[in-house]
């Protein structure tokens, strides 16, 4: 606990803050552009189409996002001999979970406004039907899980090499893939991390080649999906969190 | 004394790894490109032209802007490190040159990367059996994709000077090559620097055209003012060294 308190502490003139709120106003940006161009029968099945759009956005932005917040997280103990006097009051090992942990509750923080701002978009947009809270309940929940399992990579990468080059090519390379991830076969999509952004997606699109409609419909996450998500999360969490162990400091 | 700046850039970039993600990263939108170009080859029947908007469909708008600010935020990178601010500043050499000597790497990295997209284009081309001629304006969509990525690093050199921080000015410029889209399909990309590029290039343009005039304007002014910018922060600021 007091170790986590301390992570804000470090982080306090970090301009956090500032960087989920660029996040948040690149997201809010990108569908206040997006939403004047849809017709009356898409908004009627507005709901679907947001949620179809997040997941999209999602895929787009947060993988940067979450490279730049591990790394203003992790790259103040590269600096001076941070890690050599943390590591003799706290073993490497709390302080990776520490730091997950920090983590955790900054992306969850944002996903939780960022949700809440996009009910209140559709709502003010007259989406028809009531806003469904379930549905962005369990989409933050998803987007958070997808995010906290990016977030373990993108920590190993930001505390193993200095030059924070690495975690950002990284991160870009996730955003790339993550808006290619849509155009590509469920298979393929497994294999890579940022793919589940659009993988766990609650709405999905269906486009028939015969007739050039498309059609949104609801879904539920695969079981499979949700399995792989988590292994991918464990993998990444234990071969990170082994890496910045054995570290000579 | 130029020259010399030059030569004191080209040491501290030595033996440095970030020349790999110039020549890793764009070999999978080449990949993709291609791959979507033989799924739908019956859509887009214009060969090398369709070939090249695939293949520049997301590599000018999301790559080009953010790898280049990876590479400038990294050439200032070293200049926050350590105590190098004092050195850096008590260079016997005019700022100015020092700032001009890094903006000429980052346009020739801009260059050398639109030379490697060019390269893996007709790599990819040949590849996927396209056998009419390559299209003879090739070069010029590199060259002015070139030009805009130089506008690109003039602005993103300047946000690096000022934000003494690795991530946040790479974000930006994700951030900025998404909103450079938008702009473009707004209408106003000749006014934004992040479009530039993908103006250049002729992305997400059928009809493969571009105003010289405009484009060479503002992709001028561009380099220009935020150089300036960057020149007269570093004349009127005190550095402090960590």
């Amino acid at each position: 606990m007091k170790l986590l308190k301390l992570e804000f502490f470090k982080c306090r003139r970090r301009k956090i803050a500032l960087v989920c709120a660029a996040v948040l106003a690149a997201e809010l940006l990108w569908f206040a552009i997006d939403l004047p161009r849809q017709d009356a029968e898409d908004l009627a099945q507005g709901w679907m189409l947001l949620f179809y759009n997040l997941a999209l956005i999602d895929a787009i932005f947060l993988p940067i996002s979450v490279a730049v917040i591990a790394s203003r997280n992790c790259e103040l103990e590269h600096k001076g001999a941070a890690l050599k006097l943390l590591e003799t009051m706290v073993t490497p090992g709390r302080l990776y979970i520490t730091k997950l942990t920090w983590g955790a509750l900054v992306l969850a923080a944002l996903l939780s406004v960022r949700s809440a701002a996009f009910a209140a978009m559709g709502a003010a947009a007259h989406f028809s039907g009531d806003i469904p809270w379930g549905k962005f309940a369990l989409f933050t929940v998803i987007s958070w899980a997808v995010s906290m399992m990016v977030y373990a990579l993108q920590q190993g990468l930001s505390l193993r090499f200095a030059n924070q080059a690495v975690a950002l090519v990284c991160g870009i390379f996730g955003s790339f893939v993550g808006v290619m991830s849509m155009l590509f076969p469920d298979w393929l999509v497994r294999c890579v991390p940022w793919g589940y952004y659009g993988l766990l997606s609650l709405a999905r699109m269906d486009w028939d080649p015969d007739t050039r409609f498309t059609q949104f419909f609801w879904r539920w996450p695969e079981p499979l999906d949700v399995v792989l998500l988590l292994l991918f999360g464990a993998l990444f969490f234990i071969v990170g969190r082994t890496l910045f162990v054995r570290k000579e400091v | 004394m130029l020259l010399r700046c030059l030569k004191a850039e080209l040491q501290k970039c030595r033996r440095s790894p970030v020349w790999l993600a110039f020549v890793l990263l764009p070999v999978f939108p080449a990949i993709l490109g291609t791959m979507n170009y033989l799924g739908n080859i019956e859509v887009l029947d214009n060969a090398w032209y369709s070939l090249w908007s695939q293949h520049t469909l997301f590599s000018s708008m999301f790559f080009l802007p953010a790898l280049l600010g990876v590479f400038c935020a990294w050439q200032w990178r070293l200049e926050h490190a350590d105590h190098n601010w004092n050195s850096f500043m008590t260079a016997p050499v005019p700022v100015r040159d020092l700032c001009l000597a890094k903006l000429i790497y980052a346009a020739a990295v801009s260059l050398l990367s639109q030379v490697w997209i060019g390269a893996l284009f007709v790599l990819s081309g040949k590849l996927a059996g396209l056998s009419g001629p390559l299209p003879p304006e090739l070069p010029e969509w590199l060259l002015c994709g070139a030009m805009g990525g130089a506008a690109v690093c003039a602005v993103q050199l300047y946000f690096s000077l000022r934000i003494r921080a690795f991530a946040p000015p790479v974000a930006f410029g994700l951030v900025g090559g998404i909103a450079g889209l938008m702009a473009t399909t707004q209408g106003f990309g000749y006014a934004f620097p992040y479009s530039l590029p993908c103006i250049g290039m002729r992305a997400n343009n059928p009809a493969m055209e571009l105003d010289v005039v405009p484009f060479l304007l503002s992709a001028c002014a561009y380099t220009a003012v935020f150089t300036l910018l960057s020149i007269r922060y570093l004349r009127r600021r005190d550095v402090s060294a960590e």
